[in-house]
């Protein structure tokens, strides 16, 4: 006979390895078969196996049972039931933590579907679903899985040997451990190396496939991982690193870890996770195949990450560990915007990215028509608007989005990935073609900035302990005069075609420029001697990076046509904080008044002398401090192209007179902190829009519930360029929500909220097809939702007007004009008058 | 009789007054004179004056958060209600206090 009995499983976070090996432990003493069945998903396990077990997606409160059948079974069945109920949720009680509540910070939906969500820091605006491909050198399990010649039996027995040889060298560190925690991973690691269902799957290709034992080790890992991915749980999930992490250890028993597999060849569209990829690497890859990139520990501004920006590639950074929870080939959503990644989406998820990604598109074409833009500011002032670009494929991006001319062309990234240095013809014809393309827009080319921070095959750095304060830029010419040599013909001879510039990297002082320019005029009587056409007088500027440089432009003045601050190494020279520590990003503060007043003097002086200066880095495309850098007077701001229309838009929406004003007060200030909150108040001054405008009417709005008419309302308010950011805007309205709800009764709801995102206070009006339910005081579902939404700094006239608005929405005859109103214009006229409506209160 | 009224909400930018009108427009209806004070986001408006307050038979407070300026209720009748009840049924709330004074 067999004995059985069900529970309901206690932990809260599932089945996991360690109380999987608890039980497995117990079970082995006997001799009974012992099987575990989870009966809300129909998956059953041996008891004897930790991976079988974990496989069954135990979660909390899941109904199982335990069946025993055998000699011993009497006993088994008081020491399991015991086990599971006493033992096992004491023992989880002293080492769990309960996680915390979900965080307000994502999408409601997410919350709604506890839906697994891993965190990163946003690095890429965009929504994308694809499959994962994990690029893994170090971690990659992946091994020859090809036959062998070898009969079975030798393999079988070289496995059981490496099994021995780290079972030993895992108790010898169980010997040297006291942390009761890194006891317990390392027991779980044994008792997977030790699982039996592991040893027969690998037994078991040994000799039906007649591959290697390391072949044979990696493909089981795989079949067991993809099982642990299968969960909805994000702590089994975690546990697939620790059978990656045996499989591994295992595998270089066997053969040693193979070399590095460098090579990622992209067959199929992915989203690529890896810990930060090279540039040259991502540079070498089909751009038109990577959806999506997750970095566990790039800086936001590492230069692959630029370039995925300039691509409008949706990317993420900073989630360390994230490659052993994901899987190869399975489906997730990846919000850069956010900074979020979510594995195994629910289709109510899928629907809300859905729409996500439609508001996203929309977004794209209203920027096209924003690229159309002069690059000038409302009452005239002119920027010219430059684009970033690192290869010569990136200028067509460039022109697409409305760029004057090509602020920075990164010529360095023609260098990596190659064997050695591209030679004069072929630069030649890629700076000739830049240039053609440019159609007479004005194109800055900066020389190679290579150096210890940026290496390349073909050149031999000394080794440095600090390569950004190293050889590197044009401290690197004096020994590679070759180098430079070359690029200077390529330059002369294509500058022929059109206004091409030259432009040197990382000047920190006056002679650097004189010995470049002696250079340059030997190069040019080079070419005159060979009767090779080329453009003797070419522009020559530098970039201001180098604090030291950035304070004598008046004397570099005397030798150079123009300049461009290069920011982001200008700020981490200025407050020696590298800018790629994430740890120090409240030093890599551009909005500083110590900073601004650093450009004030670079502005000034290169003014002063009738020189162009423009700036080019990453904060040339901050929204927040354009007002600063029109304000200190720029000639030219060169960013990523996928930030060209929006800065135009927003200049058309300042006057440089305002901008000035801003900038004399920010310059008084102290703190960073007290720049942001004139530039706070600064956005909330700017030219308020009609409370409300036709575009925030919907008469037959299709959503379904209060997340679908809160996201509705995000995207409206986008769309019509009031909100900052969708995402903020909406989660300051749920915040509002979860206080208590904004149903009101009488079938109308009110969802309102006060935030910073908000730029101009704004009505919206929505009347569904379907009431929704809204949790209304009267119990009564929504038929229509009135959404007052107020910036951070709002103005009493604004609030006034809104407070009259709300007090006319207990007005029954109010209510039911909006409920039967025939058109827009009939509820923009009784809003209208809602609003106008003078001191409402009687006396 | 009569009855003064403070309302409040989290926000300050809707419930307040939609309170304060309901609270203002029932009163007109069955008769009972009442005077509401709204602490909102535009700070305090249409404030109780002592005499208001002294005059007063009984005090409402329809809010969400604290009451602002407490002290000046103090030894008076305090009815506390939440704003959503003041907005949803301002009849009914008022009708009781009026029998309980046994006005």
């Amino acid at each position: 006979m067999a004995l059985e009995f069900t529970f309901a499983f206690p932990l809260p976070r599932g089945l996991h390895a360690r109380p999987a090996s608890f039980f497995q432990e117990k079970a082995e003493r006997f001799e009974a078969d012992i099987f575990w069945d989870n009966l809300r998903n129909g998956i059953t396990a041996d008891g004897k196996s930790v991976l079988s077990l974990i496989g069954t997606d135990t979660l909390h409160d899941d109904p199982c049972r335990i069946r025993i059948h055998g000699p011993d079974e009497i006993a088994a069945w008081g020491a399991l039931k015991h086990l599971l109920e006493e033992d096992i949720p004491r023992k989880e009680a002293e080492t769990e933590q309960i996680i915390p509540a979900a965080a307000t910070d994502v999408p409601r939906i997410l919350v709604q579907e506890q839906a697994v969500v891993f965190r990163a820091i946003p690095a890429g605006a965009g929504v994308v679903r694809g499959r994962v491909r994990i690029y893994d050198p170090g971690l990659e399990v992946k091994v020859e899985e090809s036959r062998t010649s070898r009969p079975p039996e030798e393999e079988q027995k070289a496995f059981l040997a490496a099994t021995e040889s780290l079972e030993a060298e895992m108790r010898r560190h169980l010997g040297e451990k006291k942390d009761a925690t890194e006891r317990a991973v390392i027991k779980a690691h044994l008792a997977i190396l030790r699982d039996r269902a592991f040893a027969a799957r690998v037994n078991e290709l040994i000799t039906a496939e007649n591959i290697g034992a390391a072949g044979a080790v990696s493909r089981a890992c795989r079949v067991f991982s993809s099982a642990l991915q299968a969960s909805r749980s994000s702590y089994l999930r975690e546990r697939l690193a620790d059978i990656k992490d045996v499989c591994r250890q295992l595998i270089s028993q066997l053969a040693g870890v193979p070399a590095e597999d460098k090579v990622i060849s992209l067959t199929e569209a992915v989203i690529l996770v890896a810990d930060d990829l090279p540039p040259s690497l991502f540079l070498s890859l089909d751009s038109s195949k990577i959806e999506g990139l997750v970095l566990e520990n790039a800086g936001v501004t590492s230069h692959t990450l630029i370039v995925a920006r300039a691509r409008e590639i949706p990317a993420v950074t900073g989630c360390p560990g994230i490659r052993q929870k994901l899987q190869d080939g399975e489906d997730i959503i990846l919000d850069g915007g956010r900074g979020l990644v979510v594995p195994a989406p629910t289709p109510a998820v899928v629907r809300y990215y859905d729409r996500e990604g439609a508001a996203e598109k929309a977004k794209r074409a209203r920027r096209c028509a924003q690229s159309r833009l002069p690059g000038a500011t409302a009452d005239g002032h002119k920027v010219e608007i430059g684009a970033n670009i690192g290869h010569p494929e990136e200028s067509a991006a460039a022109w697409a989005n409305g760029a004057d001319g090509v602020g920075l062309f990164r010529t360095e990234l023609l260098l990596l990935d190659r064997e050695a240095p591209p030679g004069e013809e072929e630069q030649y014809a890629l700076y000739s073609r830049v240039t053609q393309e440019a159609g007479g827009r004005p194109i800055i080319l900066r020389t190679f900035d290579i150096g210890g921070d940026k290496p390349i095959p073909f050149i031999r750095y000394p080794a440095e302990s600090n390569p950004f304060l190293g050889v590197r830029g044009i401290r690197v010419y004096k020994e590679h005069e070759d180098l430079i040599r070359v690029q200077l013909r390529a330059i002369l001879r294509a500058a022929d075609r059109g206004p091409l510039k030259i432009m040197f990297p990382m000047v920190s002082s006056v002679e650097e420029v004189v010995r470049m320019k002696d250079l340059l005029r030997l190069v040019r009587e080079e070419l005159s001697r060979e009767g090779v056409p080329h453009r003797p007088e070419t522009e020559i500027g530098i970039m201001v990076e180098v604090p030291s440089a950035a304070l004598l432009l008046d004397r570099f003045s005397e030798h150079v046509d123009f300049f461009s601050v290069g920011s982001n190494d200008l700020l981490q020279y200025f407050f020696a904080a590298d800018r790629g520590n994430p740890a120090l990003r409240h030093l890599n503060q551009p909005g500083h008044p110590a900073f601004l007043r650093l450009l004030k003097a670079a502005v000034d002086a290169a003014r002063a002398r009738g020189k162009w200066i423009g700036l080019c880095g990453e904060m040339a495309a901050s929204v927040r401090h354009l007002p600063l850098l029109i304000g200190l007077g720029f000639d030219e701001l060169s960013m990523t192209s996928a930030a060209i229309p929006e800065i135009k838009a927003r200049l058309q929406a300042v006057t440089s007179v305002a901008c000035r004003r801003l900038l004399d007060s920010a310059l008084k200030c102290s703190l960073s902190g007290d720049v942001e909150v004139l530039l706070d108040s600064f956005a909330s001054q700017r030219a308020a829009r009609a409370l409300i405008a036709p575009e925030m009417i919907r008469l037959s709005s299709e959503s379904r519930s209060k997340t679908d008419v809160l996201q509705e309302l995000a995207i409206m308010m986008e769309a019509d360029g009031r909100v900052d950011s969708r995402a903020e805007f909406e989660l300051a309205l749920w915040q509002r929500e979860d206080v208590f709800s904004t149903g009101i009764g009488f079938g109308v709801a009110i969802p309102h909220c006060q935030t910073t995102a908000v730029r101009s206070p704004s009505v919206a009006f929505l009347r569904f097809r379907k009431p929704i339910d809204w949790n209304a005081a009267d119990g009564k579902p929504a038929a229509m939702a009135v959404l007052l939404a107020i910036p951070a700094g709002a103005e009493r006239d604004h609030l006034k007007l809104l407070a009259g608005l709300s007090r006319r929405l207990v007005h029954d005859e109010f209510r039911s004009g909006l409920l039967s109103a025939i058109d827009e214009t009939a509820v923009i006229g009784l809003i209208a008058e809602a609003l106008e409506h003078k001191d409402p209160r009687p006396g | 009789m009569t009855i003064v009224a403070v309302t409040a909400c989290p926000t300050g930018i809707a419930h307040t007054y939609m309170a304060a009108e309901r609270l203002e427009k029932t009163g007109k209806k069955i008769g009972i004179p009442i005077k509401v004070e709204t602490q909102g986001a535009m700070g305090i408006e249409n404030e109780l004056s002592p005499a208001d307050i002294k005059n007063a038979d009984a005090v409402i407070y329809a809010v969400g958060i604290p009451v602002l300026n407490k002290e000046r209720f103090e030894g008076k009748r305090i009815y506390e209600i939440s704003v959503q009840d003041a907005i949803k049924n301002p009849e009914a709330i008022l009708m009781k206090i009026k029998n309980e004074l046994g006005a």
